[in-house]
């Protein structure tokens, strides 16, 4: 995620959409991410992203450089997808679609390996589908995005030892689905 | 330290790297004497962690970016349009509205008042007490219990709850 300059987030902020533009570029791939992750549909995935980015519009006045525009930004994405994902929280058996007009990266054409990468999304679809909205934010934050247990907790707004246990219940929650799995299977 | 307390160590922190080096010799002493913690790291490491160490990175549509476009400049425009668009909002901006929580306490105060004059009966109309509280929780209505906004969009859960707005 690159850095975006202080002079192009004043010039957003005047309406200049162009600078706006350039905002998105820096960081709508990240938005987009942990919102399909944590909504588990595309169609959820850009209706969160484009809340985002309007509130980022309308807000973009109010910044004031206290921290940095990424984490801002973290912050509003996160919570708004874990929001969306509340409000469609009866819908437990969704799956991430895997759709072809979606490139996924690195893109080869080689038939073996699309079909290993759809496993492996709908396998990472089914997990995070096992678990209640705040718990996938944590394990997408720290697993997929990377970050650390500080900043998870400075996205969410919580302590970190309540990023803990919910990364811990998350991770029993998943060895339980586990144990149930295998145990269907014998 | 017990089990217990490796475990909970195993399931966060050790596994997520983040440990000193001092409590990482620890825990790796313990599992090399305990079958059941080193299993409990192998099976959660392969089920819950490594997964999604491999996710893909999906792309954007680009269509998203032409609807955001044609959002802003449609607020763009009005605003251009109109002179008085938006002057609701800049004078909502001067005028200062209670807090969620101060306009609770106003409520509870109402309330509290309410029942001490029907109750010590300093005046009789109690029909005139109910339609003041039945107003008055209905002037309240727009307040929302957690601490949200309202937008264009519609309603959007920052995060912030009611007790943040006590702090």
């Amino acid at each position: 995620m690159q850095d975006i300059g202080e002079d192009i987030i004043i010039r957003a902020s005047e309406g200049d959409v162009g600078s706006f533009e350039k905002i998105y570029r820096a960081y709508s791939g990240f938005v987009y991410n942990v919102s399909l992750r944590i909504a588990r549909s595309h169609r959820d995935a850009e209706e969160v992203t484009q809340n985002v980015f309007l509130i980022l519009y309308r807000k973009l006045k109010s910044f004031r450089f206290r921290s940095s525009l990424k984490t801002w930004i973290y912050r509003i994405a996160v919570n708004l997808a874990i929001n969306h994902a509340k409000k469609v929280s009866k819908e437990r058996d969704r799956v991430v679609e895997y759709d072809d007009s979606i490139g996924i990266e690195p893109s080869r054409d080689v038939i073996g390996e699309n079909l290993d990468r759809e496993q492996k999304e709908k396998t990472i679809a089914r997990l995070l589908g096992a678990l209640n909205p705040d718990q996938r934010a944590c394990i997408v934050l720290r697993n997929i995005n990377g970050l650390s247990y500080e900043e998870i907790a400075q996205t969410l707004n919580i302590n970190i030892n309540t990023v803990r246990t919910r990364l811990k219940r998350a991770r029993e929650r998943l060895l339980t689905l586990r144990r149930e799995v295998m145990a269907d299977e014998l | 330290m017990n089990c217990e307390k490796f475990r909970d160590i195993i399931l966060t922190d050790y596994l997520d790297g983040n440990i000193s080096m001092e409590r990482k010799i620890e825990v790796q002493e313990h599992l090399k004497q305990c079958f059941e913690c080193r299993e409990l790291e192998a099976a959660t490491r392969k089920t819950a962690v490594e997964p999604f160490n491999l996710a893909d990175k999906v792309v954007v549509p680009e269509s998203l970016w032409q609807n955001i476009k044609a959002d802003i400049e449609q607020e763009q425009y009005q605003v251009v349009g109109n002179p008085f668009a938006g002057l609701l909002g800049r004078l909502k901006n001067l005028i200062i509205f209670p807090k969620p929580a101060f306009a609770l306490a106003s409520a509870t105060a109402i309330i509290i008042a309410a029942v001490i004059i029907t109750r010590f009966n300093f005046v009789n109309q109690e029909s005139a007490i109910n339609d003041y509280l039945e107003e008055q929780v209905n002037s309240l209505a727009y307040l929302e219990e957690d601490g949200g906004v309202y937008s264009d969009t519609g309603y959007l859960d920052l995060g912030t709850g009611i007790e943040e707005f006590l702090l």
